[in-house]
């Protein structure tokens, strides 16, 4: 039997504006397999970080939710606050883009690793600070136990990542969400953090949700990927499947622009025309048919539903025949 | 008068720190120790390193707004830290730069007109108001903008927009040399796409030469003739891009083409993508 750690259905997200209710996430389904890391792929203001918020619970006040979101067979929706803060730290652990936000620069990083420790499991100071050393040494900080007493500027931004990793990590969570974990680093150092997750979720059996705009992290880590747009996923499947045969224009589109990919150099990138609509003014039928030279009358109509792509995976779009040919 | 549009020679910029002691010496720290780059006219150089390699350093060094410990950088044959600063003021207008970040490059209190004019308003260039507004208009449509943006506020912008703008204000004097540091690092991989794009078009139509900083080796392939990669302040190679992807000669390098995520997966040959027609 496939087991899976998170599995969310339907989840949909509208912020309360001045102009009414705004819809940032739409009827969104995913599972997380247990061990497996699933990447969830779009440009800037497509829901991908808002889908993050939602699975943590960390939405702001404004934001309307509904659908389930199922951890290990518990309905995070249905939690007290109080439950959910216990769920948070301990069951999941959480990675953004810039590990500044995550620490605090008045905190040893010993002491700030510690306290999760302390807080969620009940350690004692001194416990709490060893294990602190380990889990340090566990992200590969070299001579961790010397570092537990610096402060987070005395840290490169690589390393810092790697304080706030071994943060996610302390109580074991059965699932890791990371937010654009490499985005803001170096490619060296980005290569690293990602053999350093690579690693810590083979060893740990941890669950993984990787959030980028590039499909070249994605594909380096990744066992599932959703490629969202507006809101919605309109392509899921294996990374496999995926990026073996992309069937949805948008998926394509974003694999026309990685300049990774291009053999040739010199040469033009394809760039996907446009913009992503904004959730005020969602266009009636396809949220991308503006941007899609496969467009035809019929897609306009009616929202297309998730149909079967080139491989196993799904695709949003009427047209995949054309797309895949 | 020289061949080359920027002549770098023996560049070494050192930076003072802090006394670690009340009167110990000031530590001194070599960003840049001992380069040298030539950039003939319309063509490219790609300098791809780490943070903290000194790129950033040589890129404000050749903009003269770091002064160089010893060496000298030269812009069409003439030593930028030997003139008046008239004359530099004047040489200026060939060499333009843009930055990392579209949000912070952009005074968010200005209309783009007055940012983009900015460069040539400092040159008093434009003599009449319609002048001035004629070529405000032209570097907006060059970059893909409207000549009527020149009305609105950076926040009315994305991103991408933004880094269009950067870039327009850095085309307005007409340089013959644009220096840009990280130009798309802090952007989606399909924004980044379109200003790459740009740039190399840009080069094309006005035979722009461009001094190009990044640490992506991957970002330099659509805009560089020739890269050099910078460890610890000095080139530890050099040579034309094709070379330098294809037979890479330093262990560094090495490393830092091994950073690229080619997306290993897509194995097979994609159907071509059929493109939005206009
Ligand atoms: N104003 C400054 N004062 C002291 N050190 C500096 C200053 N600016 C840069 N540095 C140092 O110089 C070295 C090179 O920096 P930089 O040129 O910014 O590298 P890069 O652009 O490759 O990131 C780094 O060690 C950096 O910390
Ligand atoms: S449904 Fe139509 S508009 Fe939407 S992605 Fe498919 S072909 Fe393009
Ligand atoms: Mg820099």
């Amino acid at each position: 039997m496939m087991q899976n750690t998170l599995s969310v259905q339907n989840l949909s997200v509208s912020l309360r504006t001045d102009s009414g209710y705004v819809p940032i996430v739409r009827d969104l389904s995913f599972d997380v397999r247990k061990g497996a890391a699933l990447g969830i792929v779009g440009e800037s203001g497509c829901g991908k970080s808002m889908t993050a918020l939602a699975v943590m619970r960390l939405l702001p006040d404004s934001a309307q939710t509904s659908g389930s979101i199922m951890l290990e067979g518990n309905d995070l929706l249905q939690l007290s606050e109080g439950a959910m803060c216990a769920v948070r730290g301990a069951r999941i652990g959480m990675v953004f883009q810039e590990p500044m936000t995550a620490l605090n620069p008045a905190h040893t990083v010993g002491k700030q690793i510690a306290e999760g420790l302390r807080l969620h499991k009940g350690l004692s100071s001194r416990a709490a600070i060893e294990e602190a050393g380990n889990l340090m040494d566990l992200v590969g900080i070299p001579n961790a136990g010397a570092r537990l007493s610096d402060f987070p500027h005395q840290f490169s931004g690589g390393q810092r990542q790697r304080v706030v990793i071994a943060m996610a990590l302390a109580c074991k969570p059965d699932l890791l969400v990371a937010d654009e974990p490499t985005t803001a680093l170096d490619v060296t150092v980005q290569l690293q953090i990602l053999e350093l997750l690579e690693k810590l979720i083979a060893d740990m059996g941890m669950s993984l949700i990787v959030i980028s705009h590039d499909l070249g992290v994605i594909g380096r880590l990744c066992d599932d990927v959703m490629v969202m747009y507006a809101g919605q996923a309109v392509e899921k499947g294996t990374v496999a499947d995926v990026f073996d045969a992309p069937s949805h224009p948008y998926t394509r589109g974003l694999f026309g622009a990685l300049p990774e990919a291009q053999e040739d150099i010199g040469a033009r990138l394809y760039t996907i025309p446009g913009v992503v609509p904004s959730p005020f003014a969602l266009p009636h039928g396809c949220k991308f048919a503006d941007r899609c030279g496969y467009v035809v009358p019929a897609c306009r109509d009616a929202e297309p539903p998730l149909s079967p792509g080139k491989l196993g995976q799904l695709a949003r779009c009427i047209k995949v025949p054309e797309v895949v040919a | 008068m020289t061949k080359y549009i920027l002549q770098v020679e023996d560049l070494v910029c050192e930076y003072r720190l802090k006394r670690q002691r009340l009167f110990g010496p000031h530590p001194v720290l070599r960003a840049v120790g001992g380069v040298s780059l030539q950039i003939m006219p319309g063509q490219s150089l790609a300098v791809v390193g780490e943070s903290g390699s000194g790129k950033s350093t040589l890129a404000r060094t050749v903009m003269a707004l770091e002064t160089p410990t010893s060496g000298s950088v030269k812009l069409n044959g003439e030593d930028l830290f030997a003139m008046s600063s008239a004359r530099l003021r004047e040489v200026r207008r060939n060499l333009s730069m843009v930055f990392q970040d579209p949000y912070e490059s952009l005074d968010p209190r200005l209309k783009i007109g007055v940012s983009v004019a900015d460069p040539l308003d400092a040159l008093h260039e434009a003599r009449t108001s319609s002048e001035r507004r004629t070529r405000i208009g032209e570097a907006l449509e060059a970059v893909g903008l409207r000549a009527a943006d020149a009305e609105k506020f950076p926040h009315e912008f994305s991103g991408g927009q933004r880094q269009r703008i950067a870039i327009a204000r850095a085309l307005i004097t007409r340089p013959a040399l644009i220096v840009a540091d990280e130009p798309v690092s802090a952007l989606d991989v399909s924004v980044q796409a379109q200003v790459l794009n740009l740039m190399h078009d840009l080069r094309e139509r006005y035979g722009i030469a461009y001094l190009f900083v990044s640490h992506n080796l991957a970002v330099v392939r659509q805009v560089a003739d020739e890269v050099a990669v910078m460890q610890c302040g000095v080139f530890v190679e050099k040579g034309k891009a094709a070379d330098v992807f294809a037979k890479p000669q330093h262990d560094y390098t090495r490393k830092l083409l091994a950073a690229v995520l080619k997306p290993e997966a897509m194995r097979r040959a994609q159907p071509p993508l059929r493109a939005i027609p206009n």
